[in-house]
């Protein structure tokens, strides 16, 4: 695509006022600098937001540092007011002011290059006289502009704003960069268009492709959902021990490796739907589950860590293919009673004799022995808890905007009501899947199934 | 429950292929060892090195599409037969939809190793014993038969010596009433047909077979969503705010000083704080704009009121530069000056910090508002 058709904006105003959290939410790119110190962008930077069907540039400019110098320079150079473009331009290539004016001239040149302004002031604290300058200067490129209200800290002066942006563009809105839903987002950008007629095609169609980014970015947050309760309902933490008082000693030890890896694998489908919502700067702390105080089990196990019933099943399944391979040796002449022999001589003896591996060792190395294991988690609440507490941090990280850089601290009574209303709207589907869960069985379609919950209300 | 590398998913089950192989070697050597007197039946051996490998390619490619009926993969994955570790794998396959697509490349693995045990077998038992290669139907004569095995040879069509002739399959028919061979060196001309019928119906059919399920499922497994997330982050590391040194506050005016104010405020705002300048500057930005000339007129430290909440520009920097003495950064509440916030009195540190002839300037009172 032609530099040209792609639509530019840069993002423009007074040192720390929000630009770079402007474009840092429109671009959904949390890697942008953001920062209480002023100047934190020295170099205007150009942030190309790709679709999948169009683009287009976001450019994060340092703020105004010297606005009434500059002001002072133009009207110096330019004698008539059809001149004025042509100076600001003059301005931005001549060497001298590059090195005076570094901040002014790094912001003017994306807009004498052809991009269109977004001026951006604060709307929690007043007007001020000292803001005409840079907004006269901008005034005098005579590129297509609007005005963005960013309210940082309340919107106590956005009237006062109102009324003394009107009179230098045509165009004023309230955008929050910290707050703004994704609607929001999208309208603004539609807005965007009536800066420039020529770019509303375009426009239209990154819209419906952020749309669709985000139906996507839902259907991956169920994604990582049912592998999540999957995988807790599944966890099982075994330790192979000489004896039944080895195990019970060991009890406590395992339960801590228990709720370690339980922490450990929620938090990684956090970071997983952060990353969703390419949140990377984002730190998030959430408490541990409560886990029940039945999870400890001992058991026997043998040759190849399998225990009895599994034993028996694999002895009988290789007593059978033995069998089998000698009835095909045999051409069929034994009327398979070679596998089903096989089989049954395998399952019996498998059966019978599985206690005296307990106490066999082949070469040293123990065949059989006891193992303590902690899991899986059989209470029905259970993936109700872990589905709900979900729900919830994906709603607040789905909302979350990239310019808001704040630790999300998440406690248990935060996912209380959220697993509440959960059980109440819950289908028929959800009760019968998490019944299969807690049992350890596959899920067909859990995806499918647990995707209503995170419709939007 | 680790998530999957591309490398595990495709990494070939030995106790599969191991099955795969010794099943060929158990057969090929049943079914080539023949009667007592050498003779292997042409038909059978189609049977297990044609019909056998093509039938069981053509299942495992169908039940790999066909998403009804009996899951296969599901099943052999519930068999109660797996260790641990075995079973996090394959509950991980399943949860990544690959189950399907790892049975099916692990079938091709068994069929490639049930090939190569039958061709091993095959060549040894060429070498070590004699093997008469016959056929016999009672429905079927050699002009029948023969079109068949042409259209089978087809994939081998360059290669000359393997390709049936219609002279060699009337010649090789057996009737177990026969007990008179004429020639019996063609009995052993078979065996370069048989030899490529193994090697591309089960071979190399199911070798391709492995190389395409092999580059799926790699494909499948980096393009699964934990691996894409997890590229995602680790190509993005967390970045940390850098530190800067901060200038330091002091509560106590000079005796003799200017008053410029740099932010504006009305006469009857600053009469709250209590001032007493021995001169006082123009007000505003504009001041710096002066050509400095009342600056440098008052060679005594100036006191600059600003505004807390507005960053300091370069405009007042170049201004500052040319004189010294406080900066007094003032937050407003409708028409009361008060105590900045202690994130705009940073901002108000680093930038002084810069300029050593400068400090910072905040009343005794104020003071306790910004200790935290």
């Amino acid at each position: 695509m032609s530099p040209k058709l792609v639509p530019q904006f840069a993002v423009v105003g007074h040192p720390n006022k929000g630009k770079s959290s402007i474009v840092s939410t429109l671009s959904h790119d949390d890697n942008i600098a953001i920062s209480g110190r002023s100047g934190t962008t020295e170099v205007a930077t150009h942030h190309c937001v790709e679709t999948t069907h169009g683009s287009y540039d976001l450019i994060d400019t340092p703020g105004f540092q010297r606005p009434l110098k500059v002001l002072n320079w133009l009207q110096q150079h330019c004698n008539s007011a059809s001149d004025r473009a042509a100076t600001v331009k003059t301005f931005v290539e001549d060497p001298e002011c590059r090195q005076l004016f570094k901040d002014e001239t790094e912001l003017l040149s994306p807009i004498v290059a052809g991009a269109a302004i977004l001026y951006v002031v604060d709307g929690s604290r007043p007007y001020g006289s000292e803001y005409e300058a840079e907004m006269e200067i901008l005034r005098w490129t005579g590129q297509p502009s609007m005005a963005l209200i960013n309210p940082i800290e309340s919107s106590d002066c956005i009237d006062e704003w109102q009324n003394a942006l009107a009179q230098y563009f045509k165009s004023v809105r309230v955008f929050n960069p910290m707050k703004a839903d994704f609607e929001k987002q999208v309208e603004l950008l539609q807005t965007f268009s009536h800066l420039n007629p020529a770019w509303k095609a375009l426009l239209t169609t990154i819209t419906d492709d952020l749309k669709r980014t985000r139906a996507q970015q839902q259907k991956t947050s169920v994604v990582i959902l049912a592998r999540l309760v999957d995988d807790l309902c599944q966890y099982q933490y075994c330790q192979k021990v000489l004896n039944e008082s080895q195990a019970k000693q060991l009890q406590p030890a395992l339960a801590t490796k228990y709720k370690q890896w339980m922490k450990q694998r929620e938090e990684t489908s956090v970071n997983e739907l952060l990353a969703n919502y390419a949140h990377h700067q984002t730190q998030v702390s959430l408490s541990g589950f409560d886990l029940p105080p039945d999870l400890f089990d001992c058991d026997q196990w043998f040759a190849w860590g399998l225990n009895k019933k599994q034993l028996t099943y694999a002895a009988a399944a290789a007593g059978a293919v033995g069998g089998a391979a000698v009835d095909l040796a045999v051409a069929g002449h034994s009327f398979m009673l070679g596998a089903i022999g096989g089989g049954l001589l395998g399952a019996s003896g498998a059966w019978f004799g599985a206690n005296k591996l307990v106490d066999m060792k082949l070469k040293g190395l123990p065949v059989g022995g006891y193992q303590a294991c902690i899991g899986p988690i059989k209470n029905r609440n259970f993936p109700y808890v872990v589905i709900g507490r979900f729900v919830h941090l994906y709603r607040q990280i789905a909302q979350l905007n990239h310019a808001n850089r704040q630790a999300l601290d998440f406690n248990a009574t935060d996912f209380q009501n959220s697993v509440e209303n959960l059980e109440g709207s819950a289908k028929k589907e959800l009760h019968k899947a998490c019944e299969k869960l807690i049992k350890q069985k596959p899920v067909d379609e859990l995806e499918a199934i647990l995707s209503p919950l995170f419709e939007e209300s | 429950m680790e998530s999957l590398k591309a490398t595990n998913t495709i990494e070939l089950s030995r106790p599969i292929i191991i099955g795969g192989f010794v099943t060929g070697l158990i057969l090929s050597f049943a079914v080539l060892n023949g009667d007592n007197a050498g003779r292997v039946n042409l038909l059978y051996l189609l049977l297990i090195f044609l019909f056998i490998p093509l039938v069981g390619a053509i299942i495992s490619v169908v039940s790999l599409f066909n998403s009804k009926g009996v899951n296969i993969a599901r099943a052999v994955i519930s068999l109660p037969i797996w260790t641990g570790p075995q079973r996090d794998f394959l509950h991980k396959i399943r949860q990544q939809h690959l189950d399907k697509q790892w049975l099916f490349l692990q079938s091709q693995a068994a069929a490639i190793a049930y090939s190569g045990a039958s061709l091993l077998t095959f060549l040894i038992l060429l070498l070590a014993t004699d093997i008469n290669f016959v056929w016999r139907s009672t429905l079927l004569n050699a002009e029948q038969l023969y079109p068949f095995l042409q259209f089978v040879s087809l994939p081998w069509f360059f290669w000359e010596s393997a390709q049936p002739s219609l002279e060699l399959l009337s010649a090789t028919q057996d009737s177990r009433l026969t007990v008179q061979y004429g020639d019996t060196a063609s009995f052993g001309q078979w065996w370069t047909f048989i030899l490529a019928t193994q090697i591309f119906y089960s071979f190399l059919l199911r070798g391709i077979l492995l190389l395409i399920a092999r580059s799926w499922i790699k494909r499948s497994s980096k393009n699964d969503i934990e691996e894409q997330l997890s590229i995602k982050r680790q190509n993005t590391p967390a970045t940390a705010e850098p530190n800067y040194s901060l200038a330091p506050i002091t509560n106590s005016l000079p005796i003799d000083f200017v008053l410029a104010n740099w932010a504006g405020f009305a006469a009857k705002q600053r009469l709250q704080l209590d001032l007493t300048p021995s001169y006082e500057l123009a007000s505003g930005p504009q001041i710096a704009s002066d050509e400095n000339s009342e600056q440098k007129a008052h060679n005594v430290p100036q006191l600059i009121l600003v505004k807390a909440w507005e960053p300091p520009m370069g405009e007042l920097e170049d201004y500052m530069q040319q004189g010294q003495g406080l900066i007094f950064p003032i937050n407003t509440r409708a028409e009361e000056l008060i105590a900045p916030e202690p994130k705009h009195l940073i901002e108000w540190q680093r930038f002084t910090a810069q300029l050593p002839q400068w400090r910072i300037y905040l009343p005794e009172q104020w003071k306790q508002n910004n200790e935290s």
